[in-house]
């Protein structure tokens, strides 16, 4: 019982709460901002930054360097070694399956 | 003059009909900004980026919403990126301060606001709006935005629908997601409200 009162009690706040902005007033912007708004229309802006297009330019060489580091290492791993291992010969082969018998 | 014909006047590169549009929307745009920021410094500064962008992008606008809802879509945008740069902000400070102090205290350059005073809001409400804002804040961007133009910009439902350029189901849906989390949220403030 109690604790039915104190979670209705609960519900009851928690409504409150979430009604609290119903209705709101708009506030008056401040009066001053569309000054600054044309000064910076007039004010033509750089489209990026130097310190952004330094990071740009360097973020991009990493890149690469590593896209180039990757490949290299790939194509050298994936190159067949022709004198390390000469090839089983076919009678070899024939010799093992044989001595098996 | 109708708001479409001063937006191809802005188009052109007309300041006085960029007034005539900034008169009618700077106190929806601000209190947009004011709700998801809450700092007037930040809202300030929003309102400033909205009105530029609408100067920039006139030539785009291409009548398929209304002024009203292009301007609120404009808003809407640029609040959550300004979110997102103030939690990476607020990220980096915290990961700074970690190297500053050794460790041991955690100091961040970005305030966290938590007694916003709303100043729409009537002084007989502003404790429970207070509570109402910190809260706001934990909701994911979509649940901030569908409720935010719903209960605080009081928009009919279709409009929220075409700011946000979903169906209005899903603004529906979105809203009973956001009051289900709003809740949840505020029931670990409801015990330091009742000692």
């Amino acid at each position: 019982m109690n604790n039915n009162h104190e979670h209705s009690q609960k519900e009851q706040w928690k409504d409150e709460i979430l009604s609290s902005v119903e209705g709101i007033q708009c506030p008056e912007a401040p009066p001053f901002l569309f000054t600054r708004i044309t000064s910076r229309i007039r004010t033509p802006q750089p489209c990026v930054s130097a310190p952004m297009l330094a990071f740009g330019v360097a973020a991009f060489v990493v890149l690469c360097c590593v896209n180039v580091w990757i490949l290299a290492d790939f194509t050298i791993a994936s190159t067949p070694n022709t004198t390390e291992q000469p090839l089983q010969t076919a009678s070899t082969l024939e010799t093992v399956s044989f001595d098996l018998d | 003059m109708d708001t479409v014909d001063l937006i191809h006047d802005i188009a052109k590169g007309s300041e006085s009909a960029l007034r005539e549009i900034y008169d009618v929307y700077k106190n929806i745009v601000f209190n947009t900004a004011l709700s998801y920021l809450r700092e007037r410094s930040e809202a300030e500064e929003i309102t400033q980026d909205v009105f530029i962008e609408v100067f920039d992008s006139a030539k785009k606008f291409e009548g398929k919403s209304s002024v009203q809802t292009w301007t609120y879509r404009i808003t809407v945008n640029k609040c959550l990126d300004r979110l997102r740069y103030l939690k990476r902000k607020k990220r980096f400070a915290q990961v700074q301060s970690l190297f500053q102090s050794g460790g041991t205290a955690l100091q961040f350059d970005v305030a966290d606001d938590d007694d916003f005073e709303h100043p729409g809001i009537a002084l007989d409400r502003q404790e429970n709006a207070k509570i109402f804002f910190k809260v706001l804040e934990r909701l994911p961007a979509q649940q901030q935005t569908a409720f935010i133009l719903s209960f605080i910009e009081d928009l009919p439902r279709q409009e929220v629908a075409d700011v946000m350029q979903i169906s209005l189901k899903a603004v529906e849906s979105l809203l009973q997601r956001a009051k289900v989390n709003l809740r949840g949220a505020l029931e670990e403030y409801y015990p330091d409200r009742r000692k």
